[in-house]
């Protein structure tokens, strides 16, 4: 989506998240198609990915909602819906319950390219629960992103 | 005891469900159920069977009750006794019910499900989730603390989640997909900062710990 060269991308500061800004995340149907409620965001949408470390999300500022399940093996909502979490809420989470998390630009430049990719480092195993729990609380379906349930 | 109640004897029916839950799930842990069809007009005799536990009963040692009750009764009067703490029948069912939900198509499913490196949901970590989670549930239940249900979610790293969430508590424990690492517990009462509960122990403490944090708790 961006069509600079990817090696000019810089790994941009803390402050330029901005409260309202968004980081995007896409959620398979196997973490929500057999729970009771659909339009629920449960904290299992949020656990770690194995190999890098934090919890990998996509930034507004580079980002759509699009882009973001445009990015899945397949792109559509009866696999895959898009969570967003406010940029501001995150903020207030790792302020008040005084987590370990720190927000970290993480562009990828190599394909498939993402200069949106960032990620949520220091969830360790000892905050992990606490913070899947934390994290469910205030995200949200993107707006046109909430999965759909296959008819069976 | 809150779940005293009244049978025959003569109506018992001891019988181990088959298969509660899918195919690809064993039934460890699953206790035998009692049918009964009460008989009006037969006079009661009062036995108390006091610390039956579902975990603990077999059908031999169930067997064995009857046996000794038997001689006593003569000439087939007595049938009636009572048993304590040992049904909530309908919340196994619906226990059974869910996790069925929960499971199908999700367990037993390999490594790399989304296409993006997500780790296997295996039967294994499954059976350790749902083990867990019925021992919590029969203490529960058997001191007469009426839990509901919760969830019982997979994680992309091949971990399971249970937790419940309701008007007076939250609860969330992390299983690991590995019996020998640490289960991660978080837990929070609603408005009551003192009761915030974050531990990780080793499975076979876990489900003391959880189970009195929510005795304290409710």
């Amino acid at each position: 989506m961006d069509e600079e060269d990817p090696l000019s991308w810089n790994i941009e500061p803390y402050e330029n998240f901005l409260n309202s800004h968004f980081f995007y995340r896409a959620v398979h149907k196997f973490l929500w198609k057999n729970w009771p409620r659909t339009d629920k965001i449960y904290s299992n949408f949020f656990s770690l990915d194995q190999a890098i470390n934090g919890l990998s999300v996509d930034w507004s500022k580079y980002a759509t909602t699009e882009f973001t399940v445009n990015s899945r093996p397949v792109p559509k909502l009866y696999v895959n819906g898009i969570v967003k979490i406010n940029v501001g809420k995150i903020k207030i989470v790792i302020e008040e319950k005084i987590l370990p998390i720190s927000i970290k630009h993480d562009p990828i430049k190599e394909p498939p390219l993402n200069r949106a990719h960032t990620l949520l480092e220091g969830i360790s195993k000892i905050n992990k629960a606490k913070l899947k729990l934390k994290l469910s609380k205030i995200a949200q379906w993107a707006p046109n992103m909430m999965p759909i349930k296959e008819q069976v | 005891m809150n779940n005293k109640k009244e049978i025959d004897a003569r109506d018992l029916e001891i019988y181990k469900e088959e298969k509660p839950l899918s195919s690809k799930i064993d039934d460890i842990a699953h206790p035998l159920l009692i049918k009964y069809y009460p008989v009006k007009g037969h006079r009661n005799i009062d036995i108390n069977l006091v610390g039956l536990y579902p975990k603990n009963i077999d059908e031999l040692r169930f067997s064995q009750y009857l046996y000794e009750i038997s001689p006593s009764s003569g000439t087939g009067e007595i049938k009636e006794f009572i048993v304590e703490g040992f049904f909530f029948k309908e919340k196994l069912t619906e226990l059974d019910k869910k996790l069925r939900e929960y499971s199908e198509g999700i367990v037993g499913l390999g490594d790399n499900w989304d296409g993006k490196g997500t780790k296997a949901i295996t039967i294994e970590s499954w059976n350790d989730a749902t083990a867990l989670l019925r021992e919590i549930l029969y203490d529960l239940w058997y001191n007469g603390f009426n839990v509901s249900i919760p969830l019982v979610l997979p994680n992309t790293d091949g971990n399971f989640d249970i937790n419940w969430e309701t008007e007076e508590f939250e609860l969330i424990i992390t299983l690991p997909s590995k019996r020998n690492e640490l289960v991660h517990i978080y837990g929070e009462r609603s408005g009551r900062s003192e009761y915030e509960l974050e531990v990780r122990i080793n499975f076979e403490l876990a489900k003391g710990v959880i189970a009195e944090w929510m005795k304290k708790i409710l």
